[in-house]
């Protein structure tokens, strides 16, 4: 009883210790200081713009990183380093970086023609076929959708080299090319006034620079694509990327010394001289921030986010507390004490995912759900947040369990989900309403929450039973009570939000119900949790069936919110994913083994019975 | 003999068992109609499964009949009256459950005047040009006349800054009626209506014309009613046993 306080204390010690984790190993361990930072201005903080949205260059190149590479790191000579110092790096030198192979493919055929290293390939391998690769895009197998996905991404990387400014062959440095293009223009304007005023055409010989500047960069700019373009350069409707400003006539003049800026340390981080990256940053950095388009706190914070990774830090946090729950499920002297740290570890995971959201938020100015990613994080968030508040108000251990599993399982899913574009991208027209993006897609949200808590208490009661002895019918009798209540709360929100989406789809499409295979999936949630709901108040099944059935809940929710979405049928089809078919599977499969578990019955006064004989016959 | 079959009949149709079995062949019923999506589409889908009292659901060479939502629906609706009949309680949760149950009543009713009553179609504007066209989305495209015109004054499309994605649509629209002119917006999420009509922003081509949905609807506040109704019958039902209080389930 003396030391009861030292589990709390230590597990207090690693917990702040986690949330800390990956910010200092992203600072200390593989951290640049000139690119990575929390404070201060660097070179991975500047605001720049992609997809529409304002974003520091760290989120802009992470982005590109999961889109080429499917990784949020890269290796730069071997060593690994931050998404924003690679992608100063491969602008810097981009000849010296297109041999490091990191773009990824799935697809066999595709690894075989670009001489892939396992999953891998470089920028030169994609630009060697790059012929073959285009005349096999036509098309709609598998193969020709690989190949649209490589030109795609090489496209990409070929546009993001020249992010902070262009360079021409054949020139030592950004700032010289820039240099001499703007002569070049300045010189055959001027040409085209003499001529003008002195009646006579203009000398084509004057002209022929400027001219084949002209068609370098705008066949550079045709390659860009608008979404994902990482755009730098201020200019009068917006940002544009520092190709599209050098061929704007009407640049204003903050664009055209933030393009020279850009220019100049381009060239700094190339020769290496910090000093001089040191000197301009703070006179770019100010430039930038008078653009109205951007709010300086905002993208620092994202840039923070970036760094800090709240997500990663609660998933470490919710695994140590599994690991505690675990340890004190088989050490019963300790019980105590691991159940003391695995509470402590949930309340930090919990509030960093919590903190996580929060910031989403902020950053996105939106509801806290806008796609499959954040709602897999959100959901997670809630349903560890009910069981950490059912254990804290003196609930069993399961609910620490639910919850650190919930949280777990949805961080996992989240950090893997296969990347679909920036996950706080800008909405379209139609999801443009926070009004009904918090009604109806947070309401829906709580409620599906509910059904798989619901759900996962019933399987770990069925589990528990197989152990269970004395108690079997009460524990069986308590816990259908308990997920009862947790069916009705969300029966109340499913129903709620599937029904707002009625009234939504009603004022956008002119119709309440459409059979959409989203609604559908809806729909059956609404219904089964009903059914179960019935079963039990109408007292028409045993409670271990009960528990079957909201076992299965989960099955039905799963497929309302995954598995509609890998039919790629409908207008809901926002978060279409090939390949997830397995994950689902496995899911499915992982909840049905446990419905037979509801034949299982322990008898009570058997078993009691045979307890007394064996006592009588040790006597 | 009339009596027992009638009591039979009663017994049937507010059993509890009925209304088990009903909700767990919607969620049968749900499902697999989600699954023929993929094959036939989600209209034939609505017409072949929900609103037809029996069918064939195929699958390749695989064949099966099924009820079909009509049937489920109306089964539904008795079971709802009867039940309500034989097992209503008086109290708070009773009161709360009678509302909930007759809400959802209420909602397969409005959802059976909506195949009735409800019409709709599309309608295309150029710009400056007045229709009075809408080109029903039945099988056959019928054209239907309506009894006033719409002129569009200027379609928008917006996209944020700094990429391809698209803000917003919205049409800047007149309603022409016997030489009365009335303005509208309409825009995504925000339509305008006019005479029973209600109007869409749906699509839109790229000669600046745009293409509204248009919906004639009577009885289309009637589902937002019922939503409305069994919200605050469950929450009638269930807020009491949230604070610990109201724990009248009979033992």
């Amino acid at each position: 009883m003396k030391n009861a306080k030292f589990p709390f204390v230590f597990a207090l010690f690693i917990a702040v210790v986690a949330v800390f984790a990956p910010l200092s190993s992203k600072l200390v361990l593989f951290g640049d200081p000139m690119y990575d930072g929390v404070f201060g201005e660097n070179l991975g903080s500047l605001p720049v713009v992609r997809a529409g949205r304002v974003m520091p260059v760290s989120s802009a190149a992470g982005d590109i990183l999961k889109s080429l590479g499917g990784k949020n790191s890269a290796k730069v000579d071997g060593k690994k380093v931050s998404p924003a110092k690679w992608l100063w790096t491969v602008n810097a030198d981009p000849k010296k970086h297109a041999g490091e192979k990191f773009f990824r493919t799935d697809n066999r055929d595709l690894q075989k023609l670009l001489n892939a290293d396992g999953r891998y390939y470089s920028y030169n391998d994609f630009a060697e076929k790059y012929r073959t690769l285009y005349s096999a895009a036509a098309g709609d197998s598998p193969y020709s959708r690989a190949c649209n996905s490589a030109i795609d991404a090489g496209l990409e990387y070929a546009a993001a080299t020249s992010t902070f400014g262009a360079k021409i062959d054949g020139v030592p440095t950004a700032t010289e090319t820039l240099k001499l293009w703007r002569k070049a223009v300045a010189d055959a304007a001027g040409e085209f006034k003499k001529a003008q005023a002195e009646n006579r055409p203009p000398d084509r010989k004057k002209l022929v620079a400027a001219n084949e500047y002209l068609k370098h960069f705008r066949a550079e700019l045709g390659f860009e694509n608008p979404d994902t373009v990482v755009r730098t350069i201020p200019a009068s409707g917006g940002f544009e990327s520092a190709t599209a400003a050098m061929l704007d006539r009407s640049l204003p003049e903050s664009g055209a010394k933030v393009l020279s800026y850009y220019a100049t340390i381009r060239d700094a981080v190339a020769s290496d001289d910090r000093q001089k990256v040191s000197e301009i940053l703070p006179q770019l950095s100010a430039e930038l921030a008078n653009s109205p388009l951007v709010n300086s706190f905002r993208v620092r914070f994202e840039n923070f986010a970036n760094i800090f990774e709240p997500f990663f830090g609660g998933f470490i946090l919710y695994a140590l507390s599994l690991l505690c729950a675990a340890l004190g499920a088989v050490w019963k002297g300790r019980a105590r004490a691991f159940s003391a740290m695995a509470t402590v570890f949930l309340a930090f995971a919990v509030a960093e995912h919590a903190f996580g959201i929060c910031a989403r938020m902020y950053i996105q100015m939106r509801p806290p759900v806008t796609n499959l990613y954040s709602s897999v994080v959100f959901a997670g968030g809630v349903s560890a947040l009910v069981g950490l508040w059912g254990r804290l108000r003196g609930g069993a251990t399961a609910f620490a369990v639910a919850a650190a599993t919930a949280g777990f399982l949805s961080l996992l899913v989240a950090m893997n989900l296969p990347y679909s574009g920036d996950s706080m991208g800008m909405m379209r027209a139609v999801l443009n309403s926070n009004f009904w993006l918090t009604t109806h897609v947070v309401t829906i949200m709580v409620g599906y929450c509910g059904v798989f808590l619901g759900g996962f208490l019933a399987a770990y009661r069925l589990v528990a039973n197989l152990f269970s002895r004395e108690n079997f019918g009460m524990e069986t009798a308590d816990a259908a009570k308990g997920i009862y209540a947790v069916l009705c709360f969300s029966l109340l929100f499913s129903f709620a939000g599937t029904m707002l989406g009625g009234i939504w789809a009603d004022m956008s499409w002119g119709r309440f119900w459409g059979w959409d295979p989203k609604e559908n999936g809806a729909l059956m949630v609404v219904l089964w949790t009903a059914a179960t709901i019935h079963a039990k108040v109408l007292r028409l099944c045993s409670d271990r069936i009960f528990l079957a059935m909201a076992v299965f809940g989960n099955i039905v929710a799963a497929w309302a919110w995954f598995g509609v979405n890998l039919m790629g049928v409908g207008l809901h089809a926002y978060g279409f994913m090939e390949g997830g078919w397995t994950w689902f599977f496995a899911f499915v499969l992982s909840q049905a083994v446990l419905l037979p578990l509801a034949l299982y019955k322990y008898d009570e006064k058997k078993g009691a019975d045979s307890q007394k004989k064996l006592e009588k016959n040790s006597e | 003999m009339k009596t027992r079959l009638l009591n039979g009949a009663y017994l049937f149709l507010s059993s509890r068992g009925l209304t088990l079995a009903l909700l767990v062949y919607s969620v049968l019923l749900v499902f697999v109609a989600t699954l023929a999506q993929r094959e036939i589409g989600i209209a034939a889908v609505q017409g072949l499964y929900f609103e037809s009292f029996f069918l064939l659901a195929k699958f390749g060479a695989v064949k099966f009949p099924l009820i079909g939502g009509a049937t489920v629906g109306a089964l539904a609706l008795l079971n709802i009256i009867f039940s309500g009949l034989r097992y209503s309680r008086f109290g708070v949760a009773g009161l709360g459950t009678s509302i909930a149950h007759m809400a959802v009543a209420l909602l397969i009713v409005s959802g059976a005047l909506q195949y009735f009553l409800r019409m709709d179609g599309n309608m295309t504007l150029l710009p400056n040009a007045e229709s009075d066209i809408v080109v029903l989305s039945d099988a056959k495209h019928t054209c239907h006349k309506l009894p006033f015109s719409v002129r569009l004054k200027k379609f928008t499309e917006e996209k944020w800054a700094g990429s391809s994605i698209a803000k917003g649509y919205s049409s800047e629209i007149v309603f022409v009626k016997s030489g009365a002119e009335t303005e509208a917006t309409v825009s995504m999420n925000n339509p305008a209506s006019f005479a029973g009509w209600t109007f869409y922003q749906m699509s839109y081509g790229r000669d600046g014309s745009s293409v509204l949905g248009a919906v004639k609807n009577p009885a289309r506040l009637l589902p937002w009613l019922a939503v409305g109704m069994a919200f605050f019958g469950m929450i009638v039902v269930f807020l009491p046993r949230a604070f610990g209080g109201g724990e009248n389930e009979k033992r």
